[in-house]
């Protein structure tokens, strides 16, 4: 059965759309379901009216039959092959989600190192609910958008990851959702939720893959908690099909003198909408914000962010960049709030924005919230084209037109995907953003 | 070498280069002086390919080709080699990366293999010292917070790597303090050859004594007004520009 986000409500038809949901019996996790549904009921998909979304518009992604997936058995032994794209290079602790469902078969994960567990949340909801539960919604925001509360609505599967105190991992964990659109136009809306003890260390990447065949959505949640002094290296690379839709939300909350870096870089999809936040909740808590937007011909990349300093002393570091070309348009909007009693915060917020083409666009909103005296914040945003000196220079040297303007567009594009740890990854990346300009030109 | 005949040039509409003649043979050395404003740097960029300025009369010659038919890139994989007045700075492209795209794109255009890393290294090392630079600039962005002295002497190690046929130096010298004068002379001296040619593009005199030149030329409103063996350098430095303004131009071509 499907339905089409924009005209059918997928709540009215819960109990038959998630019937093989996890976790049945338990209240705590039913209730936080019916909170999702209640909440999508009053807010509903966000529209142009909906100040957070005014530049946005959700149509193209919600307008097609999309069939709900996720949920029911794992992987059914009929299904065709799938093929997991990787990144060259990488070696990683590997969990592969296909549909909205994590697939042991195609993942890596027999011999994890002591103190790390990673799998399926279905499996910890179903084995150990108690240990998932404090964690489960615990870094949303009192009311989210209508995609937020359809996620906690229909809340199943998705990775789940707990690193135990002062457990240093060495290689990183890759997560790799993969979307078969194949025609069916699925709606995947994993979970995830990333919880890190004292002093624990890891990186994180989570990639979003899918064909180019046909339409489906990605409504994603990743939930990510740092205990005192614990460090997350996070990267989110998406690289959906190109008619794809990609609703990714990212919430973070930082205990005392954790780190944590989260790099978000959006390479394909057609509408794509990232709200982050992070909740800097103990003294001593820093984070680091780095996003790329790479958008060509209709291509439409949101990034909504917002930073919360919650207490003294905490740090907070922010470089969002997007790249045009085509009719791409790119939207940002970030938000960094110091409570009162904040004092001592420390906060540096970048938008730098490179047009390719005249019909290229951006909206940039960069807003700062202060209610303590004792800080220092600063912000800024540009909007700029490559630099017609630059390109004669480098021309002047013998390196061709298109050559010279990837590079300089690589070299603008790269300060903000140098906080990848991984080093294969990052070599993917800026090989992808090579490809994809050399296509574009 | 380079010829140009009668070459008219403007920039936004309006006329800058008003008529220029000169012929720079294989193996020549030519200086060219003149006031502030007058277009020295306009035919710079007229002979590197810059596209903002319209070149609306005249034609330009380079080893037998018409120059002004080829694109930047090409011109420099021909051998035309530009060192800027004033050299832009490159956030986040290395000047390894740029030296070696350089030099493997014209060794490519002249059927050569590409260096391999261990090559290319080699000869990087070897013209740095050249212009007694620390291999430390390598690994910076290009020109990116360079001292002014420091951009020039890129400059030259970037002509030094790319070892052109037809070298414009647009005041390379200005901003230097007498040692590192002395340097980028070495640099360029080091390249003179009976196959390149030079055009050095200078308000001083003084560069003049360590590169000395065959032909001096003075360009003022757009025109030659004045050209003559390196003695005319000297004169000038006497005298200024204005006796030269005052007298009648005269055939400039040598
Ligand atoms: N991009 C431009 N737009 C408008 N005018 C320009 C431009 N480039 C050059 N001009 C004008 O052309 C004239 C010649 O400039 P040019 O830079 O060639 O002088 P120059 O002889 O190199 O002077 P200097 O000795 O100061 O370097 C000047 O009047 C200058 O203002
Ligand atoms: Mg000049």
């Amino acid at each position: 059965m499907g339905v089409k986000l924009n005209t059918d409500n997928p709540i009215e038809s819960f109990e038959a759309l998630a019937a093989d949901r996890v976790g049945r019996d338990l209240e705590w996790l039913e209730s936080y379901r019916a909170r999702g549904q209640e909440q999508f009921r009053s807010v509903g998909l966000p529209t142009l009216r909906n100040e957070d979304w005014k530049y946005t518009d959700v149509r193209p992604i919600t307008r097609h039959d999309y069939r709900l997936a996720g949920y029911g058995d794992a992987a059914p032994a009929d299904e065709k092959p799938v093929t997991v794209p990787s990144v060259e290079g990488l070696d990683a602790i590997r969990l592969v989600v296909v549909d909205g469902r994590v697939n042991r078969a195609l993942s890596d994960i027999d011999a994890l190192p002591d103190g790390v567990t990673l799998g399926a949340l279905t499996d910890a909801i179903r084995d150990e609910p108690e240990a998932v539960k404090p964690w489960l919604g615990a870094a949303l925001p009192e009311s989210g958008h209508g995609f937020s509360a359809l996620n906690d609505a229909f809340v199943n599967d998705g990775a789940w990851l707990r690193v135990a105190d002062g457990v240093a991992l060495e290689r990183p964990i890759e997560i790799v959702f993969v979307v078969n659109a194949d025609g069916q136009a699925p709606l995947v809306q994993p979970r995830n939720l990333v919880v890190a003890g004292e002093g624990a260390k890891v990186e994180v990447i989570e990639r979003y893959c899918g064909d180019d065949a046909g339409p489906y959505l990605s409504n994603v949640i990743t939930e990510m908690f740092l205990a005192p002094r614990a460090e997350i290296q996070f990267t989110r690379l998406q690289e959906e099909g190109a008619r794809a839709g990609h609703v990714g939300g990212l919430f973070v909350r930082q205990r005392a003198d954790s780190r944590c870096t989260l790099n978000t870089v959006s390479l394909d999809g057609l509408v794509v909408r990232n709200d982050l936040r992070v909740f800097l909740d103990e003294p001593g808590a820093e984070c680091h914000l780095n996003g790329l937007a790479l958008g060509t011909s209709r291509q439409h990349v949101d990034n909504h962010t917002t930073v919360e300093h919650r207490v003294e002393h905490c740090t907070s570091r922010e470089l969002y960049k997007s790249v045009l070309d085509g009719r791409a348009r790119s939207v940002f909007h970030g938000r960094i709030i110091v409570h009162e009693g904040a004092q001592k915060t420390d906060s540096e917020q970048r938008n730098e924005n490179l047009l390719l083409s005249r019909d290229a666009e951006v909206d940039t909103k960069p807003q700062l919230e202060i209610y303590a005296d004792d800080v220092k914040c600063s912000h800024g945003a540009t909007v700029g084209q490559l630099d017609e000196d630059a390109v004669f220079y480098l021309r002047s040297r013998g390196v061709s037109e298109t050559e010279a303007r990837a590079l300089l567009t690589i070299a603008f594009a790269d300060s903000a995907v140098l906080g990848i740890g991984d080093e294969a990854l990052r070599a993917h990346v800026d090989r992808r953003i090579r490809d994809k300009l050399n296509r574009e030109t | 070498m380079l010829s140009i005949k009668n070459l008219h040039a403007s920039v936004a509409g309006k006329p800058i280069l008003k008529g220029i003649d000169l012929e720079v043979a294989a193996g020549e050395v030519h200086a060219i002086m003149g006031p502030n404003g007058s277009g020295k740097s306009t035919l710079a960029n007229v002979l590197a390919g810059r596209d903002f300025v319209e070149v609306t009369e005249g034609t330009v010659t380079y080893q037998g080709a018409n120059l002004l038919d080829l694109e930047p890139e090409e011109r420099a994989r021909e051998g035309v080699f530009l060192a800027f007045q004033y050299p832009v700075e490159i956030p986040g492209v290395s000047n390894i990366y740029l030296l070696k795209a350089a030099v493997n794109a014209i060794r490519k255009h002249r059927g050569a293999e590409e260096l391999d890393a261990m090559g290319f290294l080699k000869l990087v090392r070897e013209k740095l010292k050249l212009v007694e630079m620390r291999d430390e600039f390598l690994h910076r962005s290009v020109n990116e917070g360079f001292s002014g002295g420091e951009k020039k002497r890129n400059e030259i190690l970037q002509m030094a790597m790319l070892e052109p046929t037809l070298a414009i130096l647009d005041e390379t010298d200005s901003g230097l303090d007498i040692d590192a004068l002395k340097i980028v002379a070495s640099g360029v001296n080091a390249l003179r050859s009976p196959e390149r040619s030079m055009i050095v593009v200078t308000h001083y005199q003084r560069l003049l004594d360590y590169i000395v030149p065959d032909r001096v030329h003075v360009l003022a409103g757009g025109k030659v007004v004045r050209s003559g063996d390196k003695d005319l350098a000297l004169e000038l430095e006497a005298h200024g520009y204005s006796w030269i303004e005052k007298e009648p131009a005269q055939a400039a071509a040598g």
